[in-house]
């Protein structure tokens, strides 16, 4: 183990690595800040400059991006009231406030410390919680990979609320997309319409170039919307050790809910920043503070979306599945770079899997300096005109997609990507239920087949092995929990509505006095 | 009725799908399942789920306060409502469609100022000079980043011979 670490040390602390990992850190705090750009497709965006590189610094680099855009997301948030990254929403509540009282500075400091200090401990988790999750995965045959992706694509259900059957929707479509190419067993080709650069399926990376950034593009072309530039000089003032203490029932709060929810598909930032301010608040010995400009109002949330961007690598690195839109376009990276997660990527390149822990733990030391000293240059990329900023965005996807394969195919598949994409968000279904079909479909089909073949047909197989069995109750149980939860909550809501509607009655037979 | 095209759309596309999928050749005989069987069984899914989304909603229609797990599906609100403008949307697209078409042909040098241009004109926003050097300035530094950069061959088109680098 610590052999491994050293390992990893060796290549995270290399020169070029560090250069690019504060490139990357960079940039994510650019990206963040910009209101638009969410940290996976500040990722997306680079995507196409890690080709030439080493697959471990292109990953490390990657996750300086997603570790960077937390940061800046909270810079916009607190300044003009607008979060770059929607991790950063709940910081607006108390972040603006305060910059509205005159201490800009104090809660950028406050959500620049309190951000890397969940940073530095989701990297712990991720080594702590990984690691074993690893070994456990090392015992798995074609059935339990089979389970486990029914389990991933059951996971849906966890993150797209009420919404069910559109996220049902949304994963089909992303299962149908992914059998497109030439079939692994008999070599097939299947829904190829007569085009030879299908043979090889749709290509992930531009795909989800295009769902994560060009769908936001034409979001914003056909929706555009004012934007607001940031007015006057502000420098970050860091907390004191005091103060940081004073902070430390909130940053514990953000810790436990951005590792919850960082472990739960389609958790994400957002989620476990609201629930951290919500929580914080709770136990909070000055309650009355939040929503007027309170420290722990940006502490909670700032810790818990920090503590995601590592978490949210526990699924990707052990099961290769994607539990964010940031782990989707990590994984993304790996396939470009040949590399399958999974269990195997412990055992077979230690060297990627150790780096990026360390890389990581750099990362966000990096973003400490990187966002103290990079204010004003951040504001001043994000007071660019919006529409000069979108062209050269929406060019620079597009010469990235031609740069996969140096075809056109590509281009074109991120053109009609972003195309579905769009429409998806209009039409209200969900973009990472797709992708996680798009994802899964091909180890879901491949295990289901290599199963039955080695099993001759018998289906029972997927019960007998106790791994796949219990991930196919607990794939169950993941489907059935909304589908009852909902029904009890209706059911509540409906007794309700009764018992208003009674007391109404009653109080209008009433005599009037 | 937003709700109701999605619905007949999938029925179609599952339709489809399934019919694309009766033609793939049933595969290698120890295969059980073959090439065709999951594809096929997607598409009965894609075409259920239409089903399932069309009486959801005419349900939710009728019994509005009975929506249950299906709440959304009825809901004929924007998902992210903003000042949509189908103008902008539908040339922002054509333009991004004759951009790709024109890359190989034109090559990048011509083809991208004058679509960042015509995309900077259909956001609107950007005026007189701004109109000509934002474009040059972005297709320059994309060329030069990706060509000598990452050393990606550029497609040059009609100045392929006539511009040696």
């Amino acid at each position: 183990m610590l052999e491994r670490f050293a390992l990893g040390a060796q290549i995270a602390l290399q020169p070029l690595s560090l250069l690019f990992m504060l490139v990357g850190v960079a940039w994510g705090i650019i990206g963040g800040a910009l209101p638009g750009i969410s940290g996976s497709m500040a990722m997306a965006l680079l995507l196409p400059f890690t080709f030439g590189m080493d697959p471990a610094i292109a990953l490390m680099m990657l996750a300086g991006v997603y570790i960077g855009a937390m940061y800046g997301g909270s810079i916009t948030a607190i300044l003009i009231r607008t979060p770059g990254t929607p991790g950063a929403a709940a910081t607006v509540i108390d972040g603006y406030e305060l910059h509205k009282k005159g201490q800009s500075g104090k809660a950028l400091g406050v959500s620049l410390i309190t951000g890397t200090i969940g940073g530095v401990v989701s990297v712990f988790i991720l080594v702590a919680l990984a690691v074993p999750l690893s070994k456990i995965a090392l015992a798995f045959g074609p059935a339990e990979y089979f389970a486990l992706g029914v389990f991933g694509l059951a996971l849906i259900s966890s993150f797209v609320g009420r919404d069910l059957l559109k996220g049902a929707i949304s994963g089909l479509l992303g299962l149908v997309l992914a059998t497109a190419g030439t079939d692994p067993f008999s070599g097939t080709p299947r829904f190829i319409v007569g085009k030879t650069d299908l043979l090889s399926g749709v290509e992930l990376v531009a795909g989800m170039i295009g769902l994560f950034a060009v769908s936001e593009m034409l979001h914003q072309i056909g929706e555009s919307e004012a934007w607001e530039r940031i007015k006057g000089k502000f420098t970050t003032d860091l907390p004191k050790w005091i103060e940081i203490i004073k902070l430390r029932t909130a940053m514990l709060i953000g810790i436990v809910m951005g590792t919850i929810e960082g472990l739960l598909p389609g958790g994400g930032g957002a989620i476990a920043a609201f629930i951290s301010y919500n929580e914080a608040k709770r136990w909070s010995k000055t309650p009355e503070e939040f929503g007027h400009g309170s420290l722990e109002g940006i502490a909670a949330p700032e810790t818990a979306n920090n503590v995601v961007t590592g978490t949210a690598m526990i699924p990707l690195l052990t099961f290769g599945i994607p539990g964010s839109n940031s782990a989707a376009v990590m994984l993304a990276a790996m396939l470009l770079h040949g590399i399958q997660p999974g269990p195997q990527l412990f055992e077979r390149t230690p060297q990627i899997v150790y780096g990026l822990f360390v890389g990581m733990f750099v990362a966000n030391f990096m973003m400490l300096a990187l966002g103290y000293l990079s204010l004003r240059p951040a504001i001043a990329i994000v007071n660019i005109q919006r529409p000069l900023l979108l062209t050269s965005i929406l060019a620079l996807v597009l010469i990235g997609a031609y740069s996969i394969s140096n075809r056109m195919f590509e281009v074109w598949v991120v053109l009609l990507t972003g195309l579905l994409g769009y429409g998806m968000r209009r039409y209200g279904f969900n973009i990472l239920a797709m992708v996680l079909g798009l994802v899964l479909g091909f180890l879901v089909e491949v295990n289901l087949r290599r199963s039955l073949l080695i099993s001759l047909g018998n289906p029972w197989v997927f019960f007998t092995r106790p791994i796949s069995l219990a991930l196919l109750i607990f794939a169950m149980i993941t489907l059935l929990w909304p589908i009852i939860r909902q029904v009890r909550q209706d059911r509540k809501q409906q007794r309700l509505l009764r018992d208003v509607g009674d007391f109404t009655e009653l109080a209008e037979s009433q005599p009037r006095q | 009725m937003k709700e109701i095209t999605s619905a007949a759309f999938l029925v179609v596309f599952g339709g489809t799908i399934m019919a694309l999928a009766r033609r793939i050749p049933l595969g290698v005989p120890t295969d059980p399942l073959g090439p065709r069987a999951f594809p096929l069984a997607l598409g009965a899914g894609m075409a259920l789920c239409g089903v399932l989304l069309a009486v959801a909603t005419l349900a939710f229609r009728a019994q509005p306060g009975r929506a249950g797990l299906l709440a959304d599906a009825g809901e004929d609100e924007e998902v992210e409502a903003g000042p949509f403008s189908p103008g902008r949307l539908i040339g922002a697209v054509v333009a991004t469609a004759g951009y790709l078409a024109a890359f190989e042909r034109l090559g990048y040098l011509l083809a991208t100022p004058i679509y960042v241009a015509a995309i900077m004109l259909i956001h609107g926003g950007v005026r007189g000079r701004g109109l000509v050097i934002a474009p040059l300035a972005t297709t320059v530094l994309l060329y030069a980043a990706f060509r000598y950069g990452l050393r990606i061959p550029i497609p040059d088109g009609i100045l392929e011979g006539i511009i040696r680098w």
